[in-house]
């Protein structure tokens, strides 16, 4: 199932608390961080995603 | 004539009585007076271009007096300009006149007041006092400022308009609406608009407007070209009130040079062209456009600002996993480091000590090797094969056999 970006979102705060609060351990940290990246790719394609719609709703308003 | 009686009594023909009273009106009105009245109704007969008024007094609703009356053609001619151009208002229905006049009877058309002269200044006076009795009457009512309470429409599309198709103001006023931003829809609901019978034939288009009242967004009523004349009828309290009660706001263009009328005070705009009315139309257009823009560009700006911030909180946060990684990852080297060089410490340790020992014990078991305390000049004693480790079992003759660093002898007890 596709994440939200709020979800996302969501989810990668509470793995900056963990990592900022060195709660975890080396065992899991690369699964985390690649966790962090897929987490922070969805929300940026969402956000491209979302800026390319704007716009183009936008375009279609002053037209 | 035929003379004949009747129970001993004399009769007259209809025209002897005619005749006979119109002896006795002309003996009694022999010169012309001023009389006050209400044209109840003109009754003006274009063809001929006389006049027969119908003049009354009223008390209240009520008739207390009527009276026929004549105004000759060459005479009404006259009356009429002087009139208009006193008064601003056509002679018409339900004025109050002043009139210069004479009794008149004529045995075939009746008893008539002839009408030489009207005073147009005691009209004006009088038009002036309805006039304000009709403001008075509006504002005890309550409903001066009732049709400006209205809102307008943000975007006015369904126009009611009251006017004459043929009119140069109707013509005016449609010219702006074809340069509307949004097109404008109108309906024309025809109406006199000046003089006689505008009272009434407004009132009723809008009535019939009122009743329809959901499809329009408002209702124009514009004049032009018809000169200044007449307009009195919107200072009528029935027609006055009818535009303050009504349900959608009245936009008037009745275009003149005079006093504002109460129609056009009570109304919820009053613009003094046809131009100006569609020209205030098109004004709410733009304006309403004019905020469609800039609701559009704060939609545009505020999305965009969204983005941005949003677009920031991630870069933020790949920041913050980054460094704190990296922060976790060192600090995790750093420990393992640590280890590392204990680890290598402790071996080192380890090994030297164990070395040492090794030494040590070497050079034990070197102290300790019999060839070694040979060297030193110690020697071995041995009978049959066995080492001496005591003289006391030596008994004379024993071979003993002596072990040096370099070499062996033999020896005899003695």
């Amino acid at each position: 199932m596709k994440k939200s970006y709020t979800e996302a979102y969501e989810e990668l705060q509470t793995l900056v608390e963990l990592l900022e609060n060195a709660e975890i351990s080396v065992d899991e940290l690369s699964e985390k961080i690649k966790l962090a990246t897929e987490l922070i790719k969805i929300c940026e394609q969402k956000l491209t995603s979302t800026e390319a719609e704007v716009s183009k709703i936008i375009q279609a308003l002053s037209e | 004539m035929e003379e004949a009686s009747y129970n001993d009594r004399k009769i007259y023909s209809l025209s002897d009585v005619a005749q006979s009273l119109k002896s006795v009106i002309e003996q009694n009105y022999v010169r012309d007076f001023y009389v006050k009245a209400e044209i109840s109704k003109l009754n003006y007969y274009p063809h001929s271009g006389h006049c027969y008024p119908d003049l009354v007094e009223k008390s209240g609703a009520r008739i207390t007096a009527q009276l026929r009356a004549t105004i000759w053609s060459s005479d009404y001619l006259r009356i009429r300009k002087k009139f208009e151009d006193v008064t601003g208002n056509s002679l018409s229905d339900g004025l109050q006149v002043l009139c210069l006049a004479r009794m008149t009877y004529h045995p075939s058309y009746g008893l008539s007041l002839h009408i030489k002269d009207v005073v147009p200044e005691y009209s004006l006076g009088e038009l002036a006092k309805a006039k304000q009795e009709t403001i008075l009457q509006l504002q005890k009512d309550g409903v001066f400022d009732l049709n400006k309470t209205l809102a307008f429409s943000l975007l006015p599309k369904h126009i009611a308009v009251v006017s004459v198709s043929t009119s140069k103001g109707y013509e005016d006023f449609m010219s702006i609406m074809k340069q509307a931003p949004y097109p404008i829809n109108t309906y024309l609901f025809p109406a006199l608009l000046q003089g006689d019978g505008a009272i009434l034939s407004i009132s009723d288009q809008l009535k019939k407007i009122a009743n329809m009242h959901e499809y329009f967004d408002a209702v124009v009523i514009v004049r032009g070209g018809g000169g200044d004349v007449g307009l009195s009828c919107y200072d009528n309290y029935g027609l006055a009130s009818l535009i303050a009660n009504f349900p959608l706001p009245i936009i008037t263009g009745i275009g003149h040079s005079t006093n504002f009328t109460v129609s056009e005070m009570v109304a919820h705009h009053a613009a003094i062209t046809p131009t100006d009315t569609g020209n205030f139309l098109l004004e709410k257009q733009v304006l309403f456009a004019e905020q469609l823009n800039y609701f559009q560009n704060s939609i545009a700006g505020f999305a965009g600002q969204t983005l941005i911030s949003a677009r920031q909180n991630i870069q933020h946060v790949s920041r913050l996993i980054k460094h704190s990684t990296d922060k976790l990852v060192l600090s995790n080297r750093q420990k393992l480091d640590y280890f590392a060089r204990q680890l290598i410490y402790s071996s080192h340790q380890f090994i030297n000590q164990h070395t040492h020992n090794v030494q040590l014990t070497k050079e034990k078991i070197r102290l300790l090797n019999p060839k070694n305390i040979l060297k030193r000049g110690f020697s071995i004693t041995s009978k049959n094969g066995e080492i001496l480790k005591s003289s006391k079992t030596l008994k004379k003759g024993d071979v003993l056999k002596t072990l040096f660093a370099n070499g062996e002898t033999t020896s005899v007890v003695n």
